[in-house]
């Protein structure tokens, strides 16, 4: 009664966002067409990206910058949730927000480590990031060393994780964006304990958890077949949840000599007895189409509470990057079935 | 006032320099200008450049200054100079054998502590480490491990891997151990602990026992060095205290004779083959000097040049204020405006008196204002604090007030009051009604005190030559004019005379504001500049129409602005019978005498402190403002007379 009483208006407000969703006839309908402008003129229809496109100069429509205004649609919709909840709603979409904050990291990140030194714009999401987070998106942007830049945090939750980093040795790329989304994953996974009881923390739990052990379950996979790392290293990497897969089961697959060996190891646990057609290749569309489940079942088994936020805030992050597939697909005007095969996969 | 200043130039042999300065210039005041500054128009001019020789001496003495204890008092006793520099380096000398121990220790400590830190974590490992460390044939790796990879080598590697990890300590980012493996073994293992993020840290073989008995041993060691270097400390200490006299004597000496050394800065050098000398210049007031010069006319090797006339010389002279001893606190007032300039008026004995009879006026009372002279003065005597002397001198205005006013400590009634009651004496003016006729006084008063710093403003712009402050702006002539016009016409309206005909009050009022309005364009007139106005003429009237305006209203805000002078005389009655009803005492009975006390102790704090400052803003807001620049510096000397 609790959860009826305090989410009904935002459930209500959410379940309208939904129905503003593109549907698979649309991004039919998107791959369709003949080049990106009349992709962009497309989605100008419908209300979600309206706004964000309704700006735009039509030269400007470059990868980058679609995908920048693709990403502002998710933070408008995150501001209105956000404006919408109450104190208690928004200690969930506090924590969800960091994603958003480790994203930016990232994107900092990259054209720092990047030789080409360029300098990224950030000015578009500023507005955002100042109301919702202590990270100083302009100071971080402008910092041109890495030293400079883990500064740029100090204050934040993420100093501590980078500050760490800066007195190792030659710290790569690799080795701050993997720090940064282990601390991520953690936070998510120690928090959801504190912030929730009850319905919530088991919804919380099983969307998380298996989130997290399918991305385990990839990097395993990816880590054998392409990258050939020794176990210690893959173990190392691994996101440190304990769902439904036992230690056991992990350890047989990093230790399994061959691929096959995994795929059968990978066949025995408990997602691919839950859910039919798990095999190597389809891990990622099978990532995606698990958690669609997931999320979509328990939002609709217990709308009142706070996976509908969850679910919501998911699927939009999910519709923004099949979008950028479909834009892809039509920028280099590959056929429509062939696309929403990419799509289907995303 | 102020003194009078004489510019002169010193000069002598190269050599000669300390001579006069010990000699001369501790007995003469005088404020040094750089010669190099003051003479750029002469050529071949050279800064005076020496090493000074006592640099170093002093830096020693003033190390051992700061080791004695806090309490040693001042000395009188004087060295020679010979002997303060072989003081000094007799001491280091003997300091430094103590000194060389004291560094050996400590290098000791360093060497304990960074072992003592090394093995704190480690403490968990109940095992000789020694023994530890000359294995041979198993390979051990000691170091920390971040805690979320301790628990993946937990659950996933550990069980299987060929090497055993002994946990000794952990806190909330890592976990400090030991793992140990086969020689066969070892870069496999290494690569694993490597990929968890393993930080090898190496203990050096120099632990005896188990790392928990290595550790308090390492603790008793550690404090046994303290205790030597604490024991070197005392001995420095005792051979310092010994002679604190001695010390501070010569760092007196020292510094005294660093600082006439450092004369040199200031001086300047002539460039000749055969002889050279030095040039020193600066200001003397006119008293002294010539004293200087007739003690001086004797010696052989000291030339003086005195200038006759100031004016022509680049800088301003000092400012030294010379006033008679009871105004001499007032100063502090005038400081903290700014220090007057050479030429201007000292203004400290104006403020001596408004500020003494103002603040009377506002704070009378026979038996608070006694309290004031004497706490003031017992404050000034003892404790040297200037403000006290002002309260005190203050306070002689607050007594003799009280006796007009006839107020004892609040009791009204107790001595009969000489002019009036503030509080309840009233006069009727024509057009404005009853009020208090402290109101009035203080209104009448402020119109004469304003007129009065015109006045002085009009001298200071006479002796300028600022044609503008003399004729045209709103406290020159025109200001005065137009001011004083208006205080008679208040007054002969006041006291129900006639008014003058209406000409002359034309010719009174407007033809001072018109001037005071067209002040720039006038002064331009007047000093043969074109065109008299700069840009365009309307944006001008325009302006300074609007000008006008405030000036006709600052007029009056300040005018206005005395009145606060009687509201304090009535709030002081007023404040003071409060705590008589309070104490009971005005019905008549016997009063409550510990509430009159304390009441008495309140108002006085609060009051004399209110009125303190609001004195003081009417003496830099209302008076400094009209006539004062207060952009003088300071007279400096560059040794103090002894």
């Amino acid at each position: 009664m609790n959860g009826l009483l305090s989410y009904s208006g935002l459930t209500t407000k959410i379940r309208a966002m939904e129905s503003h969703f593109l549907s698979d006839a649309d991004f039919r309908n998107i791959t369709e067409l003949g080049s990106v402008l009349e992709a962009v003129n497309y989605l100008k229809k419908f209300q979600s990206y309206e706004s964000v496109f309704n700006t735009v100069d039509e030269n400007e429509l470059h990868r980058a910058s679609i995908e920048r205004m693709l990403r502002q649609s998710i933070y408008r919709d995150f501001a209105k949730i956000y404006q919408f909840s109450n104190i208690s709603q928004r200690k969930f979409l506090d924590l969800y927000f960091k994603r958003y904050e480790v994203i930016i990291i990232k994107e900092c990140l990259n054209s720092l480590f990047d030789q080409r030194n360029l300098t990224i714009d950030l000015s578009a999401f500023e507005e955002f990031f100042q109301k919702h987070s202590h990270l100083n998106v302009s100071a971080m942007s402008s910092s041109s060393t890495l030293p400079e830049f883990v500064d740029a945090m100090k204050g934040t939750d993420y100093y501590g994780t980078f500050s760490k980093l800066l007195e190792t040795e030659h710290p790569t790329l690799f080795d701050y964006e993997m720090a940064l989304d282990l601390y991520y994953f953690r936070d998510i996974w120690k928090m959801k304990d504190k912030l929730y009881t009850g319905q919530d923390l088991k919804d919380l739990t099983t969307a998380y958890g298996s989130k997290f052990e399918m991305l385990n379950l990839q990097w395993i996979y990816r880590s054998k077949k392409y990258y050939h790392m020794s176990s210690a290293d893959i173990y190392a990497l691994l996101i440190p949840v304990k769902y439904r897969i036992s230690n056991q089961q992990i350890t047989a697959m990093v230790e399994a000599e061959n691929l096959s060996t995994l795929e059968s190891l990978i066949n025995q646990c408990f997602y691919a007895r839950q859910y039919k057609g798990f095999s190597l290749d389809n891990l990622e569309s099978m990532y995606a189409d698990i958690m669609r489940h997931i999320l979509s079942s328990a939002s609709r088994n217990n709308p009142y509470s706070v996976i509908t936020l969850y679910s919501y805030l998911h699927h939009k992050e999910h519709e923004v990057d099949r979008l950028i597939i479909a834009l892809e697909c039509v920028r280099y005007r590959i056929a429509s079935d062939k696309a929403m095969n990419y799509i289907k996969k995303t | 006032m102020i003194e009078k200043m004489k510019f002169l130039s010193i000069t002598g042999p190269k050599s000669d320099i300390d001579r006069v300065v010990n000699e001369y210039l501790s007995k003469y005041e005088i404020h040094l200008e750089n010669a190099l500054a003051e003479l750029k128009s002469v050529q071949d001019l050279t800064p005076y450049i020496q090493i000074n020789p006592y640099k170093e001496d002093l830096k020693l003495t003033e190390n051992f200054k700061k080791l004695l204890p806090e309490d040693t008092n001042a000395t009188d006793k004087k060295l020679s100079i010979e002997d303060s520099v072989n003081l000094v380096r007799d001491l280091d000398k003997n300091l430094n054998a103590i000194n060389q121990e004291r560094a050996e220790y400590e290098a000791q400590r360093s060497r304990y502590q960074e072992l003592y830190e090394k093995i704190e974590p480690f403490m968990g490992l109940e095992y000789d480490i020694s023994t530890i460390l000359q294995f041979k044939h198993l390979k051990f790796r000691f170091g920390k491990i971040p805690k979320e990879y301790y628990n993946k080598l937990k659950s996933y590697i550990y069980n299987d891997m060929e090497s055993v990890f002994y946990r000794c300590h952990s806190d909330d980012q890592y976990v400090w151990g030991i793992y140990f493996c086969v020689r066969e073994h070892v870069s496999r293992v290494d690569a694993a602990f490597a990929s968890m993020h393993f930080e090898r840290l190496f203990l050096p073989d120099a632990y005896e026992g188990t790392p928990m008995e290595a550790h308090t041993k390492l603790a008793d060691e550690l404090k046994g060095t303290n205790q030597k270097i604490a024991a070197c400390d005392k001995k420095i200490q005792d051979q310092i205290s010994d002679r604190s006299e001695d010390i501070l004597a010569a760092y007196n000496r020292l510094s005294a004779q660093s600082e006439n050394f450092d004369v040199r800065k200031l001086a300047a050098c002539t460039n000749s083959k055969h002889e050279t000398f030095y040039i020193l210049c600066g200001w003397m007031t006119e008293k002294e000097s010539s004293a200087f010069q007739k003690e001086i006319a004797d010696d052989p090797n000291l030339f003086c040049f005195l200038e006759d006339d100031n004016s022509t010389l680049l800088v301003q002279p000092p400012t030294k204020l010379k006033n008679p001893k009871i105004f001499k606190p007032f100063e502090m007032f005038v400081k903290m405006y700014g220090l007057p300039g050479y030429n201007e008026m000292d203004p400290t004995i104006f403020v001596a008196l408004t500020y003494s009879f103002i603040f009377g006026c506002m704070f009378g009372d026979v038996g608070q204002g006694l309290c004031l002279v004497v706490g003031g003065a017992l404050l000034y005597k003892f404790k040297n604090i200037t403000l006290a002397a002002i309260m005190s001198l203050a306070g002689i205005f607050s007594t003799i007030f009280g006796v007009f006013y006839g107020s004892f400590f609040g009791f009204e009634n107790v001595i009969p009051a000489l002019w009036l009651k503030p509080k309840t004496a009233m006069t009727t003016l024509p057009f404005i009604g009853t009020m208090n006729t402290v109101f009035v006084v203080a209104i009448a008063f402020g119109m004469f005190l304003i007129l009065f710093t015109m006045i002085l403003h009009i001298i200071n712009a006479v002796r300028t030559h600022d044609v503008e402050g003399t004729y045209f702006d709103q406290n020159s002539i025109s200001g005065l004019v137009f001011y004083g016009a208006l205080t008679t016409v208040v007054f002969l309206y006041m006291s129900g005379h006639t008014l003058p005909a209406t000409a002359i009050l034309v010719v009174m009022f407007v033809i001072p504001l018109i001037l005071i309005m067209l002040k720039e364009p006038l002064t331009r007139l007047v000093k043969g500049r074109n065109p008299a106005i700069e840009g365009g003429k309307g944006m001008y009237f325009m302006q300074s129409f609007f000008e006008l305006f405030e000036v006709l209203l600052s007029y009056l805000s300040n005018t206005l602005s005395f009145v606060r002078m009687g509201a304090f005389a009535v709030s002081h009655a007023a404040m003071m019978e409060v705590v008589l009803m309070l104490a009971g005492a005005e019905s008549g009975g016997s009063p409550n005498w510990i509430v009159i006390v304390f009441g008495n102790v309140f108002v006085c704090a609060m009051e004399g402190l209110i009125v303190g400052i609001q004195v003081l803003r009417l003496e830099y807001y209302e008076m400094f403002s009209r006539f004062y620049t207060g952009n003088g510096r300071e007279f400096k000397p560059f040794l103090k007379k002894n």
